[in-house]
């Protein structure tokens, strides 16, 4: 009898350290990070610094040296991350991990159409032809729920709005269809009306093709709306791990002062709680 | 009624001119009490910082009448240096809006200097304590403070000048939550301490909602409502682009488990 192989998680990283060169020694910036995750919605949340970008750019292997990463265990979806090859990375960006980055103003190129780059990681992964590619390319932009596809397909980023220019950058992450989305703050550039419709429709897209995602920001109660789990990172080290719909009962001080600290109606007028941060944290 | 310190009657602000014009405000009115503090709201684009831009008298480019501080602006030119003495600004991102390669010493004083101030050195000191930095940061460079502290330099540096008028564009939105609470407190404190009348852009609602007295909300260039923020907090809205401000935003600050 034959027994039946687990399905491995869709994400496995155990001891993930992220470390750069400072005048005494190596300074960590991501400490013995850990997640398991299979298709489901992970936030990672953390003030500036804390190093929630980082780690999500260590899982692409974008970390640059003098960055050094090293894990125990980093593996996706039964690859191993932590012995591949530039080329292996090559292959492994785009179609199976799709990152979404903060500006379309600055993570879109400036000088090449939508469809272009749209079309552009179908050009590297599949070999399709031209006519194949521009139709997916249209189809991801309709899902994305832009109108008139045609047009954004033709137009160069200056010519959409934020918002617009994000759905775009959805639309080119989607469309090689990863299993693992990992989207960096991907609505702070937008305003608070635009930014409800791009998660509404983030949120719609994962769950129905099945994804995978990480969505990392610094807003506590966005996360938490959007997210199944979250992680709460502090000084690059996870300081609480709790269920979404738990938030309330979220017990370490940070993340505490974190939610006590936003405004709310009825603190008008008052004084807001401010965090004082205990150095414990660090070790915790 | 109490005389507004500032009034703004029709006032039509342009980007570029012929037939490149751009219509960035249309007809807008205001009128705001001394010691007020009053909040523009609005989506991207609605032209909430274009109409702040004017009255700090940073924009020239529009028809209309304005008065801030009891000065008239006058339509197409730049106010006279007194008028900045009067009416100061604090910028949305601290990381551009402080020479890089001035110290916080001289970025404090240039302007104390240009309205010539007496006891320079005493009023640095004086203001670096007020906003809580001490001065051990006085002869620091930008590059050496974190976001919140930059932004504890820029509030120095527009009340150092004891304005009448403070102008904020969105001074905490590049914060993190904690170090915006800071800076939401010190506000609060310098209203306490000084009888300054405010005008404070953002589009985050809860924040609106914290340090306002009055919002008006704007929509593509035009003032859409105006209202008590009791009403603004109640959800007492009438323009439907207001209920849809209102619900995008709780939706953001309102966790599920709060």
């Amino acid at each position: 009898m034959i027994e039946p192989t687990p399905i491995p998680p869709l994400l496995d990283v155990e001891g993930l350290t992220v470390t750069f060169p400072a005048a005494e020694g190596r300074l960590p910036v991501v400490r013995d990070f850990a997640l398991t995750m299979g298709r489901e919605k992970i936030g990672i949340v953390g003030e500036s610094g804390s190093g929630k970008s980082i780690t999500a750019r260590s899982i692409l292997g974008l970390v640059r040296p003098p960055g050094q990463v090293t894990a125990r265990r980093m593996q996706l979806g039964g690859t191993d991350l932590t012995s591949l090859t530039p080329k292996g990375w090559r292959d492994i960006r785009g179609k199976q991990v799709g990152m979404i980055l903060q500006d379309p103003k600055f993570s879109l190129n400036p000088v090449k159409r939508i469809g272009g780059q749209i079309e552009e990681t179908l050009r590297l992964h599949d070999s399709i032809g031209r006519r194949e590619r521009r139709r997916r390319a249209l189809e991801t932009l309709h899902a994305v729920g832009i109108d008139d596809p045609e047009r954004v397909y033709r137009a160069f980023p200056h010519e959409l709005s934020g918002g617009m220019g994000q759905r775009a950058m959805i639309a080119a992450m989607l469309v090689s269809s990863p299993d693992l989305l990992i989207a960096d703050e991907p609505t702070s550039a937008l305003d608070v009306i635009v930014r409800e419709q791009v998660l509404r429709l983030l949120d719609h897209l994962v769950s129905q093709r099945g994804l995978g995602l990480i969505l990392i920001s610094h807003d506590l109660p966005m996360v938490a709306r959007f997210c199944d789990r979250i992680l709460v990172m502090y000084h690059g080290r996870v300081v609480e791990q709790v269920r979404a719909s738990e938030l309330h009962a979220a017990n370490h001080p940070y993340t505490r002062g974190l939610l006590d600290c936003l405004p709310k109606a009825g603190s008008r007028g008052c004084m807001l709680p401010t965090l004082s941060r205990d150095a414990a944290w660090e070790q915790a | 009624m109490m005389q507004p310190l500032i009034a703004v009657q029709d006032v039509d602000v342009f980007y570029g001119r012929g037939r490149q014009r751009f219509h960035a405000v249309r007809s807008a009115n205001l009128a705001i009490t001394p010691r007020e503090t009053f909040g523009l709201v609005g989506g991207s684009g609605s032209g909430k910082s274009t109409l702040l831009r004017v009255l700090a008298g940073l924009w020239s480019n529009w028809s209309g009448s304005a008065s801030v501080a009891g000065t008239m602006l006058q339509p197409q030119r730049l106010p006279p240096r007194h008028f900045h003495r009067h009416v100061q600004m604090v910028f949305q991102d601290p990381y551009a809006s402080l020479n890089p390669r001035h110290t916080v010493d001289r970025i404090l004083s240039d302007g104390l200097q240009l309205h010539s101030f007496a006891n320079v050195e005493g009023r640095v000191a004086d203001v670096l304590d007020q906003v809580g930095l001490g001065a051990r940061f006085r002869f620091r460079y930008p590059h050496e403070l974190s976001g919140g502290q930059r932004q504890r330099v820029a509030i120095a540096r527009a009340i150092a000048l004891e304005p009448d008028v403070l102008l904020l564009d969105e001074p905490t939105s590049a914060l993190d939550a904690s170090v915006q609470a800071e800076i939401l407190n010190l506000l609060v404190s310098i209203r306490q301490q000084r009888q300054v009348t405010c005008v404070f852009v953002s589009h985050d609602l809860a924040v609106i909602g914290h340090v306002c007295d009055r919002v008006a909300i704007m929509q593509k260039g035009s003032i859409v409502e105006r209202l008590e923020v009791d009403d603004l907090v109640a959800h007492r809205v009438q323009h439907p682009y207001s209920r849809e401000l209102l619900s995008a935003s709780d939706l953001s600050t309102a966790g599920r488990g709060t």
